[in-house]
């Protein structure tokens, strides 16, 4: 059963409607949920792997206006959106360009930019959340979520300097976010993570957080080895 | 079907990590799709994650379908929204928002083969409560559920 033409007969699409990935929706929900203030999050690194996802449609223009970006999984990829970014603004190169290489009329011009990746993964993500008059670019009046690029680190030095956008699109990595600020709150400092408070008042630096990680994934690893997954599989009529 | 390995202090620490991980990539807010919740504790042990990793954040509780067996056959729970999970999650959305509105409740909702009746009255009260959003997952041409919880497909009726 799909979400949209679900909502649409229960009368329960609205602008607090989030839908994941989209792909293969027909443009008349597309319309449908566009009208109604719903928005759509594209997630290009479990998109293009996982079939039936494929291709993001976020470039499209039914989906355009209510897009935005997102990480589906860490557990897949990097949680760095420069990344999803980077997959999705050259996937969709590659996905206008080939067939036009095929027939022998290459194009002569860019069909997506820097820019509008950029924005998808900020004030495009602001705005699918119901908040973008308060968060998703930087202006008097917003909260205080900020990240902070060296704009002279390795990866950075020059492009920062000649288009500030395009340099954290095509050329930065999580090292070069050297500050981080959520709700006025400093959460990464100087390039690393300051330390969390849990329970009873203690702090935790990152290391102390990835020790229990890689005790929690040792545990779980444990039962992951003791399962019969084709047996499994048949179970689920999946072999 | 992973989340049955995970006790809640899994959710916690692996919710944990990836909002960190998150922060230290320059994300600043993060929408989360909970499945891990398998029961009461799982959903409450996400969401104290998330309030302490310091990122903003929309905590969306989805109603997992849970294992009941593994051997000698799998089988799957048949409750289709459990009552502990309604207790917590309308308790948690009296609470809402949390660290002085850094964190808010929103809904997962995947469970369209449920039918009308329980979908608009789950709908109509996350309204009611001014949960922050409601999202759900639209794959490829056949269910959305098909790939995330396979069972589904052939337990319940489906285009």
């Amino acid at each position: 059963m799909k979400a949209v033409p679900s909502l649409q007969e229960y009368s329960l699409l609205g602008p607090d409607i989030l839908i994941s990935h989209a792909n293969s929706t027909s443009s008349s929900d597309a319309d449908l949920l566009r009208s109604h203030g719903g928005h759509i999050s594209s997630t290009p690194s479990t998109e293009l792997q996982m079939p039936p996802m494929g291709f993001p449609i976020c470039f499209k223009p039914s989906f355009a206006p209510m897009a935005s970006l997102g990480v589906d999984c860490n557990s897949l990829i990097s949680a760095s959106l420069a990344t999803e970014a980077r997959l999705v603004l050259q996937s969709a190169r590659a996905a206008h360009n080939q067939p036009l290489i095929d027939a022998g009329k290459p194009p002569k011009e860019l069909n997506v930019k820097a820019a509008d990746v950029f924005n998808l993964a900020t004030i495009k993500g602001a705005r699918a959340v119901g908040l973008g008059d308060s968060i998703g670019s930087v202006a008097e009046g917003k909260l205080a979520d900020l990240v902070l690029w060296d704009k002279l680190s390795p990866g950075m030095c020059a492009a920062a300097e000649q288009d500030p956008v395009a340099a954290i699109i095509a050329h930065s990595s999580p090292r070069d976010v050297v500050g981080v600020i959520v709700d006025g709150v400093v959460r990464k400092e100087s390039g690393a993570l300051v330390s969390v408070e849990v329970e009873g008042g203690k702090r935790l630096e990152w290391r102390d957080v990835a020790k229990e990680l890689l005790a929690s994934r040792e545990k779980i690893q444990g039962f992951v080895e003791k399962m019969d997954y084709p047996r499994i599989m048949r179970d689920m009529g999946m072999a | 079907m992973a989340c049955a390995h995970y006790d809640p202090s899994d959710v916690f620490w692996g919710t944990l990590a990836g909002a960190l991980e998150s922060i230290d990539a320059g994300t600043t807010f993060i929408v989360a799709h909970e499945h891990m919740v398998y029961s009461s504790e799982h959903m409450r042990q996400g969401l104290e994650a998330f309030r302490r990793s310091g990122i903003r954040a929309a905590f969306c509780p989805a109603i997992t379908q849970r294992v009941k067996q593994w051997n000698p056959k799998l089988e799957m729970e048949s409750d289709d929204v459990p009552a502990w999970w309604e207790e917590t999650y309308w308790a948690l959305a009296e609470e809402h928002p949390w660290e002085a509105g850094r964190v808010r409740l929103g809904l997962a909702y995947d469970s369209y083969p449920l039918g009308r009746e329980k979908t608009v009255e789950m709908f109509e009260r996350a309204r009611k409560q001014k949960v922050q959003l409601i999202t759900s997952h639209s794959g490829g041409g056949t269910s959305q559920l098909t790939y995330h919880c396979p069972l589904l497909s052939w337990s319940k009726e489906t285009d």
